[in-house]
């Protein structure tokens, strides 16, 4: 239990953890290969489709605030 | 004195690293991420892993990836990159247990599943530290989520307190505390099964 602070001071039942935790700490799970691989293809995707999608939503947002004026309605409160 | 530089001089380099794929990033160099990513992908899945389990592990790591993709922007650099992304992850791993319903049926299965695996194959004391191993995570899983994330971030990664508290968003005059019931509660569970707290000769 010792990070980058001084260690801990642990109870005995702390330590008997500590001890247990070894276990963990010793044999780490690690990512597939395909994970940076996942990752990159979808930020890609959605990159590509970031731009679009706003553009989308601003025009939503024109379409609504023009039909507003024409209709004479007040936003909801 | 060639030591003490090298000891202040580690982790700003790694920032600087960070940083600079951050902007490169930013300007819309995806190579730039993807390295960002190799670099951070051992911490971010051991995190989700131990928090989620590891059958949900990669696409709760692919999910924090992705939400920081989104906002690298927000990124001001007051805490190190790593911090940062730690936060989106453990952020992401809570929201993902809390979609789901049947998480300790999952994780027995999980569990089963690895001290069944290629049993046939492994000495006996292979076998009874794996089982061992496949116990313990049931049992951190046994936890209520915040004390998990506590217990993942120093027991097992040994992050600093201050960095615990800017992963979790928490004073960091209570990081000390909880960790301290986060840790009781562990014992307390442990204590239930003899076999589980006897540690091995």
């Amino acid at each position: 239990m010792n990070g980058p602070d001084p260690p801990d001071e642990l109870s005995p039942a702390e330590r008997s953890l500590d001890r247990h935790l070894e276990l963990l700490r010793a044999d780490p799970p690690t990512p597939s290969t395909e994970l940076v691989a996942r990752v990159i293809h979808a930020a890609r995707w959605q990159r590509a489709l970031r731009h679009p999608l706003l553009a989308v939503s601003a025009i939503a947002g024109v379409i609504r605030d023009g039909m507003l004026l024409l209709f004479g309605a007040s936003p909801r409160r | 004195m060639r030591t003490r530089g090298w000891r202040i001089q580690m982790p700003l380099r790694r920032a600087d690293i960070d940083q600079s794929l951050v902007e490169r990033s930013l300007a819309g160099d995806l190579r730039a991420f993807e390295a960002l990513v190799e670099r951070h992908r051992g911490v971010v899945y051991r995190v989700a892993s131990r928090i989620v389990g590891a059958d949900a592990a990669e696409d709760v790591s692919q999910d924090a990836f992705l939400r920081a993709y989104h906002r690298l922007d927000r990124f001001r650099g007051e805490a190190s990159f790593r911090t940062w992304l730690l936060q989106i992850t453990t952020n992401a791993a809570l929201t993902h247990l809390s979609r789901r319903r049947d998480e300790s049926t999952d994780d027995h299965a999980v569990a089963d599943e690895a001290v069944d695996r290629d049993a046939s194959r492994q000495p006996v004391t292979e076998l009874e530290r794996r089982e061992r191993q496949a116990r313990l995570e049931l049992k951190l899983r046994g936890l209520r989520p915040d004390y998990r994330s506590l217990l993942v971030l120093r027991d097992l990664e040994q992050l600093s307190y201050e960095e615990i508290a800017q992963t979790l968003d928490m004073p960091l005059g209570s990081v000390k505390g909880r960790l301290h019931r986060a840790r009781g509660e562990l014992i307390d569970i442990l204590r239930n099964n003899t076999y589980d707290w006897e540690l091995p000769a």
